[in-house]
């Protein structure tokens, strides 16, 4: 089953899983440079570089029509930089 | 005097008996185009609707906590940072699950894309049972949606992506019994649909993951 499955694929879902685990990790420790905007900014912005690979890699985006990836991509700065900023602001 | 008879190979037929040698030329198929499928193309406006939908409760939680972030923090502080890292993994390895399923039936291997798709749905059984037991727990200790912001936007947010998760769990049950069926019951484009809105599951949990448990500790 698992042989449809490739290298590429393989890496991304482990960047994904060691992602979550030093997050969760990080968290239960305290947050790098202490509680505070710059960290919950930080924790928020990895949530969504997590969601682009997820989108580019497993949705298969980086294969889609130009105007697919784009509304994607648009949506992953808009959405991800403006909930990031919202917090460092 | 006798009349020659013209041998048959001499005769003028008409061209509605002529043979003919070969077949005429099927009409060629239509070229190749960037233009989308019109289905997958009402599908991704629907899964980038739902999105941004999300995106705005996302915006308006961020600038909630602006002004009460002690009361994030306090209430932040009482989730089970526990299971939502563990829920965060079992979506991430179900979104895996279901990757194999739309290559494997691209591949035409329908009894792997069903396996997969029983593992997508074994996990997603997971991470609804941990949902509703953290809701227990939660619930239990006295917070409740009306506790105060936090906790609003929290059951809101985990509820709808909830329920998300039950609607994804029926369209993958419908395509993992269709491709149990010998006579291919399931079209491939119903599970590579299926899969994307289960993608699109995934990744809202892996956003409301550090919005909801990490962000805001002290």
């Amino acid at each position: 089953m698992m042989r449809h499955l490739t290298i590429r694929l393989w890496g991304v879902w482990l960047m994904l899983v060691l992602a979550t685990l030093f997050s969760a990790w990080t968290a239960a420790d305290g947050l790098p440079g202490g509680a505070g905007m710059p960290a919950a900014a930080l924790a928020v912005a990895v949530g969504f570089a997590k969601v682009w690979l997820i989108g580019m890699h497993f949705m298969a985006l980086r294969d889609a029509p130009p105007w697919l990836r784009s509304l994607f991509n648009a949506w992953s700065l808009v959405v991800g930089g403006g909930v990031t900023l919202l917090i460092l602001l | 005097m006798s009349r020659q008879t013209p041998r048959p190979e001499e005769l003028e037929l008409p061209e509605f008996l002529m043979p003919y040698e070969a077949s005429p030329p099927a009409p060629a198929p239509p070229a190749a185009t960037a233009a989308p499928d019109l289905h997958q193309s009402g599908l991704w406006i629907f899964i980038l609707g739902d999105m941004t939908l999300f995106g705005a409760f996302f915006a308006g939680f961020a600038l909630q906590a602006r002004s009460q972030a002690d009361v994030f923090a306090g209430s932040a502080e009482t989730l089970l940072l526990g299971v939502g890292a563990v829920n965060t993994l079992i979506l991430l390895t179900s979104s895996l699950f279901v990757v194999v399923a739309t290559r494997a039936v691209a591949a035409d291997d329908r009894p792997a894309a069903a396996r997969a798709l029983l593992a997508t749905l074994l996990c997603a059984l997971l991470f609804a049972g941990l949902k509703l037991t953290a809701y227990g727990v939660e619930l239990s200790a006295g917070y409740t949606p009306t506790t105060n912001l936090f906790f609003t936007y929290y059951f809101v947010l985990t509820g709808i992506h909830l329920m998300h998760v039950v609607v994804g769990m029926a369209l993958l049950l419908v395509a993992w019994r269709g491709l149990r069926r010998e006579a291919g019951g399931v079209s491939v484009s119903f599970v590579e649909g299926a899969g994307i809105y289960w993608h699109m599951v995934d990744l809202l949990w892996v956003v409301l993951f550090p919005l909801l448990y990490i962000a805001w500790l002290p």
